[in-house]
């Protein structure tokens, strides 16, 4: 459904940038939900975490929304 | 055994990660959609087929004609003083037609009463038979310059509008210089350009929706054509007609794209279209294939 070029003020933007941006936003989302419950203990390398939940999150909103 | 449980969720997350990433990558490099599509039309691109200065103009820019009419009127006082003269022509040949052929029935009665010699009936003969060549010389070139006189007005070869209108009355035109365009009335269809990738799963027949950024409005359609050559940029010909192949090969290349033409299915009356729009084109694919893989 979102599978399509986006516009934005007269500039066309590729739709993977909305989905790159869903992924940025739960990303930020989850990472302060694991900050306050305390979870960061659980995690080995954080960057790696986080940047694989990224990918994960943004491929998630490409199959749901396109 | 914390630590082991901690480097287990990591790289759960890693490899999870690395399989979307790859379902991503295919994804886009499968799916038959592209952001690159052009609405396009039907173009007639409209030139006089006699030279001479316009008199009459009798549309404007982005004017919607009918099939067969007016558009615009040449100065024909040339042509129809041509045509006066060609009349004359043809008659003058007629009459010197019936001049060689009243002499050479003479000179036939002659030479039965063998009063002239054959070489002279032959003679007479010969030049009948040239005067009427002569003639049907005149009559062609009446009928051209007739159509010449004609020509002096261009009338639409479709119903459309007109496109590009620079011309003016007392604006000098040339045979054979377009002077306006006339796109074609419920000409419109898309084209996407599909990487060459995507090309596998586009055939003749799948539907598309193509969606304008004019409004966000979708229209449906369906693969009419599939683009069957592409010019080849790395290669050209010298003049002794050899390829000029060009020797730097980069690392990261980009998928040619390939022209796939769309034609729409219905077009609702609140949307408005003009060729060179954009749109994404997206083509439906069986359930099956959906993950584009």
């Amino acid at each position: 459904m979102w599978l399509r070029e986006m516009t934005l003020g007269g500039l066309l933007f590729s739709p993977l940038l909305a989905f790159a941006l869903v992924g940025l936003v739960l990303t930020g989302l989850t990472r302060l939900a694991i900050h306050r419950l305390n979870g960061q203990q659980w995690l080995w390398k954080d960057a790696w975490f986080y940047v694989a939940l990224f990918v994960c999150y943004s491929a998630l909103a490409l199959r749901l929304l396109g | 055994m914390r630590l082991s449980l901690r480097i287990l969720l990591t790289v759960v997350i890693v490899i999870v990660a690395i399989l979307a990433g790859t379902w991503v990558w295919h994804y886009y490099l499968y799916a038959p959609w592209t952001r690159d599509g052009r609405i396009r039309a039907e173009v007639i691109t409209l030139s006089p087929d006699v030279s001479g200065w316009v008199r009459q103009l009798d549309v404007s820019d982005h004017q919607r004609v009918e099939k067969g009419q007016l558009l615009l009127t040449i100065d024909d006082s040339h042509y129809r003083a041509q045509v006066t003269k060609s009349r004359a022509e043809l008659q003058h040949q007629q009459v010197a037609s019936r001049l060689s052929q009243h002499q050479y029935q003479r000179r036939k009665q002659l030479r039965a009463n063998h009063a002239i010699s054959q070489e002279d009936l032959d003679t007479a003969q010969i030049q009948a038979q040239l005067a009427e060549a002569n003639v049907a010389i005149a009559s062609a070139q009446l009928d051209s310059d007739e159509l010449n006189l004609a020509r002096t007005q261009i009338h639409a070869p479709a119903a459309g509008s007109i496109v590009n209108l620079n011309l003016r009355a007392g604006n000098y035109v040339t045979r054979g210089t377009p002077v306006m365009s006339l796109v074609r009335e419920n000409s419109y269809y898309a084209t996407g350009y599909f990487e060459e990738t995507k090309l596998d799963g586009i055939h003749i027949g799948q539907k598309a929706r193509v969606i304008l950024m004019n409004g966000g409005h979708e229209l449906s359609g369906h693969v009419s054509s599939i683009g069957t050559a592409i010019a080849n940029a790395n290669t050209r010909t010298d003049n002794q007609l050899l390829p000029q192949v060009q020797p730097s090969f980069n690392w990261v290349r980009l998928a040619q794209r390939i022209p796939v033409d769309i034609t729409l299915d219905t077009l609702p009356d609140h949307v408005i279209l003009a060729a060179g729009m954009t749109a994404t084109i997206r083509l439906e694919t069986a359930p099956h294939d959906d993950d584009g893989a």
